[in-house]
């Protein structure tokens, strides 16, 4: 399981749509500006039932945090960037769901836990209060653990 | 031992190990049919036993990949094949071998997006066998060698079975004998115990009678570059009959 490599592939999904500024693979340190801005972080891995006999299949999480900045105007305009820019980024993912043969699957629909999923909510950076979307990007990984007794 | 799980566990069909494409395995049954005999003055059922039957059933994700389950189980042959289950691979881990015929690769695909096969084995003349592995899940010689030993514990009069499948050949032919040995140190072909010379990927059932001695091995032989095999041992406890 190459983490770097799928990271890379997420990242190209999102910059394909041209929705972003900037994506980058870590959580920003410091407040964004007022463009739409996605960050990529690990959320989590869990083996699944989706295995073979001999080695368990793994399922990897990763989460993209759109930021748009709460007062942005026109304020009619930030809810629908930061979906636009979530949807666009689904998009690109479902139509390379096997992110170049990194993964065996993105879970689109969940059969393995939750789906592709998309939340909007809040973040607030150095006193800045931002408007977010967080993308939920569920992956299955082929036989990560080999098993021995 | 105590109790164990049925993770890193194998199965392979024909020539083949397709334990990566399996998701599940549902059953693994055999034994004598049973067969009512009851009279009249008995209080429960009477019973003998019966023909010999098996059956494994399993369920298998798509994989096209060459020597993969798609390839090998979409073929539905009508000709036998060999199945075999390995509760881990390990010398001497259990495994459960049927000469078979596979009932269909059935489909399902889910809502989710989830693929998954369902495909059947029901026994062919000898019904299901539990024995022993004679090697480590699956063996690569790249040369003739005198293969790790398994120790049966004791000697036995009953002959035994024995099963292989080879899934990989490079050369022109590959020999697997079947070794015994009473101390671990001196040891002899078993009557019987060589199956037959294999110049491709493939599978075989041996049967042999009389004594089988405490420790068995598998030796190779041939031709060859690189073969690689697994082999099951069933010995008899009791007189068996096919």
């Amino acid at each position: 399981m190459n983490v770097k490599a799928i990271f890379g592939r997420v990242e190209s999904a999102a910059m394909r749509t041209g929705k972003f500024a900037r994506v980058q693979r870590h959580e920003t340190k410091s407040a964004p500006g007022a463009e739409v801005v996605m960050d990529l972080m690990a959320t989590g891995l869990r083996g699944i039932n989706a295995s073979g006999l001999a080695a368990t299949t793994v399922r990897f999480e990763i989460t993209g945090r759109i930021y748009k900045p709460f007062l942005s105007e026109p304020q009619d305009d930030i809810d629908p960037a930061l979906m636009d820019a979530g949807i666009a980024t689904f998009i690109e993912l479902a139509s390379d769901f096997e992110l170049g043969g990194e993964v065996r699957n993105i879970d689109i629909r969940g059969a393995y836990g939750s789906p592709l999923d998309l939340r909007a909510g809040y973040i607030t950076i150095e006193k800045s209060i931002f408007r977010t979307a967080d993308l939920i990007i569920p992956m299955i990984v082929n036989d990560v653990l080999p098993e021995a007794p | 031992m105590a109790k164990q799980a049925g993770m890193g566990d194998r199965l392979w069909v024909g020539a083949y190990n397709i334990s990566g494409d399996i998701g599940s395995i549902q059953q693994i049954s055999g034994g004598p049919a049973a067969m009512d005999v009851t009279d009249i003055t008995q209080s429960g059922f009477g019973r003998v036993g019966g023909l010999r039957n098996g059956t494994i059933n399993f369920t298998s994700w798509f994989d096209k990949a060459a020597g993969a389950a798609h390839p090998v189980l979409s073929a539905l042959p009508t000709a036998d094949t060999l199945m075999s289950y390995g509760r881990g691979a390990v010398i001497g881990s259990a495994m459960a071998s049927m000469v078979a015929k596979q009932i269909d690769y059935a489909g399902t695909r889910g809502n989710d997006g989830t693929f998954t096969l369902n495909v059947g084995g029901q026994s062919n003349a000898y019904g299901l066998e539990w024995g022993q592995q004679l090697t480590a899940g699956d063996r690569t010689d790249t040369t003739g060698t005198n293969g790790a030993s398994l120790d049966g514990t004791a000697s036995s009069s009953d002959g035994a079975q024995f099963y292989t499948h080879l899934s990989a050949l490079t050369g022109t032919n590959v020999i697997l004998t079947v070794q015994d040995s009473a101390d671990n140190a001196a040891w002899a072909n078993l009557s019987g115990g060589a199956f037959t010379s294999m110049t491709a990927i493939g599978w075989q059932r041996l049967a042999v009678t009389g004594t089988v001695r405490r420790y068995l091995r598998i030796v190779s032989s041939g031709t060859f570059t690189s073969a690689t095999f697994v082999v099951n041992a069933v010995r008899n406890v009791t007189a068996v009959v096919f």
